[in-house]
């Protein structure tokens, strides 16, 4: 596919996630800092933000498996992801974290289930829009490394 | 590199442009053209500290017998060191022609301050409608148990041209900064070899073990740290959280994500910080600008320096009716970074 095509993809994508909700404006700000000398910069903080949802994802899931729920350490973790979610943009799942920690609060061990549920959903949906965007963003870049050779 | 050409070639067109009006307004030496230009900052990066080379000399003068150097057109900048002593030049600024109105052209050579993380501040200079600028790195130490807030922190300093250290805890914040808990008075000479010196400290408020407040108090606790400002971040907005941290002697509260727009806020804070050192620091004699020959211009009195060179720029923004914000930036001079062009 040309190029133009190509990012023009890309475009259409980054703008249906945030039509969608998936994206705020905290990730166009991500988008600011991306330039001619950090070309990878988005790229680098969405990988390193999957990475870690992940960890916190597979450490609550452990935590609520328990029979009696640690709610201070769910919070910690809920915490960590709200704030991680928040740095990138990832409203959404911003938001889940944001309902995940009332339950905790209110030591409420099948909402939070429910709430990790939802947490998991918006995480893994964001996750593969981000892995087509990064896709993408990789094919651009190679057709124009190749270019300039 | 493209970028690099480019804002070298903005450099030429500044100096000339800036000499050109000079002779313009009826400059008619050498010395009045350093006093006038000495100060001034170009969109590269640097800041003209004085001439090196001068023999040459007005066009009422017979030109000189030999060129120094090629003309600009040939000239890759960063081949010519003239100086094998001084260590690599991070920015350099060409070699200029002055006006041809005048029967011959001839060669200044520029001394330059420059530093490579003023290249990223060019953005930010269009954006605010300058011409130039010209910073000399502030150090900003950033504390947060988040690697992607670190991360984050870290390029939004480096875009607004700051240096940035990054830690994930309040305790490796402190062992940097060489905090010691029995210290009640100024801290002897030999300074502990991890200890770096910083501008301004930034710190999430909630990590584990040290929060940002305990770090904020005991860095205002320290006679050798406590004029350090310090700002803090949360992800949360509770009201006496905010109150507790700026009455514990916190600049600023930031709201999470901090974004660009934030940062503008931490350089009064900076800069205030620095005067504030000022009575630590030795005093070193001016700089000598009218008859210099480059050598003589460093001091660490950077805030004596401040207040001279600012008066120079402002002499040359005057000269040049360009319409340059005086007060926006604030040089700072060290033998490392001098060199010549």
């Amino acid at each position: 596919m040309a190029p133009t095509a190509l990012q023009e993809k890309l475009n259409g994508l980054v703008n249906s996630m945030f039509a969608e909700g998936l994206l705020d404006e905290q990730f166009q700000q991500l988008q600011m800092l991306q330039d001619g000398s950090n070309p990878g910069f988005v790229a680098e903080v969405v990988t390193l933000f999957c990475e870690d949802s992940e960890r916190i994802l597979a450490e609550l899931t452990k935590l609520m498996d328990q029979a009696v729920v640690d709610y201070s350490k769910v919070d910690a973790y809920v915490h960590q992801l709200k704030g991680s979610s928040s740095s990138v943009g990832a409203q959404n799942v911003k938001l889940a974290c944001i309902q995940f920690r009332q339950f905790c609060e209110d030591n409420n061990k099948e909402g939070c289930m429910r709430a990790l549920n939802v947490v998991k959903h918006e995480y893994y949906h964001l996750r593969s829009k981000f892995e087509t965007m990064l896709h993408l963003e990789n094919r651009i870049q190679a057709y124009e490394t190749k270019q300039q050779s | 590199m493209g970028g690099g050409k480019e804002r070298i070639e903005k450099g030429r067109r500044r100096v000339r442009g800036l000499l050109a009006l000079q002779f313009k307004n009826g400059v008619n030496s050498w010395e009045d053209l350093d006093e006038n230009l000495v100060g001034s900052c170009f969109p590269c990066g640097g800041i003209l500290v004085g001439w090196l080379i001068s023999p040459l000399s007005f066009p009422s003068s017979p030109p000189p017998p030999q060129r120094i150097q090629s003309s600009e057109s040939k000239r890759e900048p960063n081949q010519h060191q003239p100086n094998p002593s001084q260590p690599p030049p991070p920015l350099l600024l060409p070699f200029l022609h002055l006006p041809s109105s005048y029967d011959h052209s001839f060669i200044a050579a520029v001394v330059v301050e420059g530093n490579q993380q003023q290249q990223q501040q060019q953005q930010e200079v269009e954006e605010e409608g300058m011409t130039v600028e010209a910073e000399a790195p502030f150090h900003v130490l950033a504390v947060d148990d988040s690697l992607i807030d670190r991360k984050l922190i870290e390029r939004l300093l480096k875009t607004s041209s700051y240096q940035v250290t990054t830690v994930e805890s309040g305790s490796k914040a402190l062992e940097l900064l060489g905090f010691r808990e029995d210290q009640s008075s100024t801290p002897s000479v030999s300074p502990n070899q991890h200890e770096i010196e910083v501008n301004l400290v930034i710190t999430d408020y909630c990590m584990p073990g040290m929060t940002g407040y305990d770090l904020l108090k005991k860095i205002k606790g320290s006679s050798s740290l406590k004029d350090i400002p310090v700002v803090i971040m949360s992800s949360e907005n509770v009201p006496s959280r905010i109150s507790r941290c700026l009455e514990g002697g916190a600049e600023e509260f930031f709201l999470k994500p901090v974004q660009l727009s934030d940062l503008k806020r931490l350089r009064p804070h900076i800069l205030k910080g620095k005067s504030n050192c000022k009575g630590q620091k030795q005093q070193q004699p001016q700089p000598e600008n009218n008859n210099n020959n480059g050598s003589s211009s460093s001091s660490s009195s950077s805030s004596n320096n401040c207040s001279n060179n600012q008066s120079n720029k402002r002499k040359a923004m005057d000269a040049m009716d360009e319409g340059l914000s005086p007060g926006r930036t604030r040089p700072r001079f060290s033998s490392d970074s001098l060199t010549v062009v």
